[in-house]
């Protein structure tokens, strides 16, 4: 079932930018899948929720009182996951107008610019967001809502996030240097 | 440090990053990284940068954006969707361009079950248009419709970008969207009146149907009756909850994508592949633009920060410009923003500027939320950067060029700007209906 889902993911991921052809390739390429995933999940799961607590609600049966921190957590954690796996998509938003015609060597120059920027931005972020993460541990403050947890578990998502996203930065640089001498 | 420097500083590295080709999120970050270095403090600002992130979509107000595009999901992927337009397609008969007319009343009853512009017009362009095509319709008369009627979904509710400007700009979302319904609905209208007429007029465009195909009496009615009106339930559960205060705007969103659910079980319909197929589609769109409102959050605080958002205000406040004069030039500025950057990045640049300049004139907000959603609507049609057209280019066949689909949307831009310039001499098109909420 696990499976049937991610190929499905695979399905709509169009694009895809490289076979993979190694095992940690296969492994990676599944990682990042699995994130649309559970995204898609997620939000699956948060539609059922929302709808359960309207309806116990004006029911007058019971409220289920953290549906609404639960919900915000859940879009918050898919939005920061799913992340990298739109970038292995090729699937985030690009104002293309300037590049759009270019091919050969400029387009190859702009497109190994631009994922460079990319990588030096995200590996900036995933230092800070993990830097931030293991202060707020450090400071053990707690999040009183409904729900009472350490706050720095909400650093989670973005320092996985982030890290994920160098990764993939530092793949698509590597392979475009890669390709160096063979663009004319 | 002058407001003028700030402003320059900002924009100028968004827009060098977006032009060279970083994605539009990555090039918010990367404007962040350096604007909260230099104006938040070094390294405070890069922490205060991080908190900001998280923080910027723990919202349960953004929570409808991924339902409401679930809703259109569920029926696009399940068929039902297919099966509506089909049953439009039968009851639209001796009208001049009828599939293009089928395309715009169809898009439109799509609308009130979709949250998404895109879903909108990928489902009418891959259904349609072949069809359009081989009977010999001309592509300007194909391919304009389908992606005018796609950006009504932005208007008429359910409609995840206007649940986004709504939350972002501090207006009641569940009046922004039922304000939304009338200005969408005459714009429907008025893109029929101009199919009709153009294909009346230049022969050409539009083949003629045969008389002998044409269905009467309950065969023609049956397939609407059975596979349109019951979809209006989704439609009522929607807006009803909201309307009677059975649910909030959000918990709508909620209750449209389990109704949606409902309705594909109800038809027969469910397939464990087309709901995997709905999810993951409504993962990969709500990820993008939650993504953007991420990276894009602090870069509006880190206009207020700066003192540019301060300055400018302050610049535009000495001209004493009156209302209409502001909401004018608002609009011009996201019509051409709209022709270079998406419809989340426009709102995350403009509206800090914006909601306070109209607060402090006294302009209505829901007013002015519907018109810049035309305005932002526009902005998904004009090129180079007109969203739908390249969704149109997506699942159009080979031989069809970008030029041409970008001829074939022009007239619908008049049109819409049109509308824009009704709404603005007649604004009770978009306060009337919320003024009835109370």
């Amino acid at each position: 079932m696990a499976a049937k889902a991610i190929s499905k993911v695979e399905d709509m991921g169009e694009a895809l930018t490289q076979k993979p052809d190694s095992k940690g390739m296969r492994a990676y390429r599944y990682m990042l899948l699995a994130t649309g995933g559970l995204a898609a999940a997620i939000f699956a799961i948060m539609a059922l929720l929302v709808c359960a607590d309207v309806f116990l609600r004006n029911m007058g049966i019971t409220s289920i009182t953290w549906s609404v921190e639960v919900t915000e957590y859940m879009l918050m954690i898919s939005a920061f996951l799913a992340a990298p796996w739109l970038v292995y998509t090729n699937d985030h938003i690009r104002v293309d107008i300037l590049v759009r015609g270019l091919t050969g060597r400029p387009k190859w120059l702009f497109d190994l610019i631009a994922e460079t920027i990319c990588l030096a931005v995200c590996a900036v972020l995933a230092f800070q967001s993990v830097y931030s993460m293991l202060d707020s541990a450090k400071q053990g403050g707690m999040v009183f809502k409904v729900l009472i947890f350490p706050e720095w578990w909400l650093s989670i998502p973005m320092a996985v996030a982030f890290i994920l996203l160098t990764i993939e930065f530092i793949r698509r640089v590597a392979g475009s240097l890669k390709t160096v001498g063979r663009v004319a | 440090m002058e407001w003028q420097f700030a402003l320059t500083l900002l924009l100028g590295i968004l827009f060098a990053l977006m032009l060279v080709g970083v994605p539009v999120a990555f090039a918010f970050l990367g404007v962040n990284l350096i604007g909260a270095w230099v104006f938040m403090g070094g390294e405070a600002g890069l922490g205060q940068l991080v908190r900001n992130s998280i923080q910027s979509v723990s919202s349960f107000s953004l929570t409808p954006i991924p339902l409401f595009i679930l809703m259109g999901e569920i029926l696009f992927h399940s068929g039902l969707a297919f099966r509506a337009i089909n049953a439009v397609e039968r009851i639209i008969a001796r009208v001049p361009g009828r599939l293009s007319v089928v395309s715009v009343v169809g898009g439109t009853v799509f609308a009130t079950l979709s949250g998404s512009t895109i879903a909108n017009t990928a489902m009418m362009g891959g259904t349609l248009l072949p069809e359009m095509l081989k009977r010999g319709y001309h592509p300007k008369i194909a391919m304009g419709p389908i992606m005018a009627v796609g950006g009504i979904a932005m208007l008429i509710p359910p409609s995840a970008l206007a649940v986004m400007l709504g939350s972002l700009a501090g207006i009641s979302i569940s009046k922004l969207l039922i304000g939304g319904i009338i200005p969408g609905l005459v714009l429907a209208v008025m893109f029929l009146a101009y199919v009709m007429v153009r294909c009346k007029i230049e022969k050409g465009l539009a083949p003629v149907d045969d008389p002998s195909e044409r269905l009467t009496g309950w065969a023609r009615w049956k397939p609407f009756v059975r596979d349109v009106v019951p979809l209006f339930a989704i439609f009522v559960a929607v807006v009803g909850s909201m309307l009677i205060g059975w649910a909030s705007p959000t918990e709508s969103a909620a209750i449209g994508a389990v109704a949606s659910l409902i309705a594909v079980l109800c038809y027969r319909a469910f397939t464990w592949e087309s709901i995997n197929k709905a999810l993951v589609e409504t993962a990969r769109i709500s990820v993008i633009i939650l993504f953007v409102l991420i990276a894009s959050t602090t870069f509006s605080q880190l206009l207020s920060f700066s003192g540019a958002t301060t300055g400018l205000l302050q610049f535009i406040s000495d001209y004493k410009l009156t209302s209409m004069e502001l909401v004018i030039g608002m609009v011009v500025i996201l019509l051409i923003l709209g022709c270079i950057i998406d419809q989340v990045s426009m709102m995350m640049i403009t509206l800090p500027f914006f909601m306070p300049l109209a607060n402090a004139a006294g302009i209505d907000p829901i007013w002015l939320g519907v018109m810049l959603l035309l305005a932002m609507e526009i902005g998904l049609l004009t090129p180079p950067f007109g969203l739908l057209c390249m969704v149109m280019q997506s699942v159009a066949p080979q031989h069809i060029r970008l030029t041409q689909i970008y001829g074939s949307v022009m007239p619908f831009i008049v049109i819409e700007i049109a509308m824009l310039a009704m709404l603005l001499f007649l604004p009770w098109l978009a306060t009337g209906l919320p003024r009835l909420m109370g």
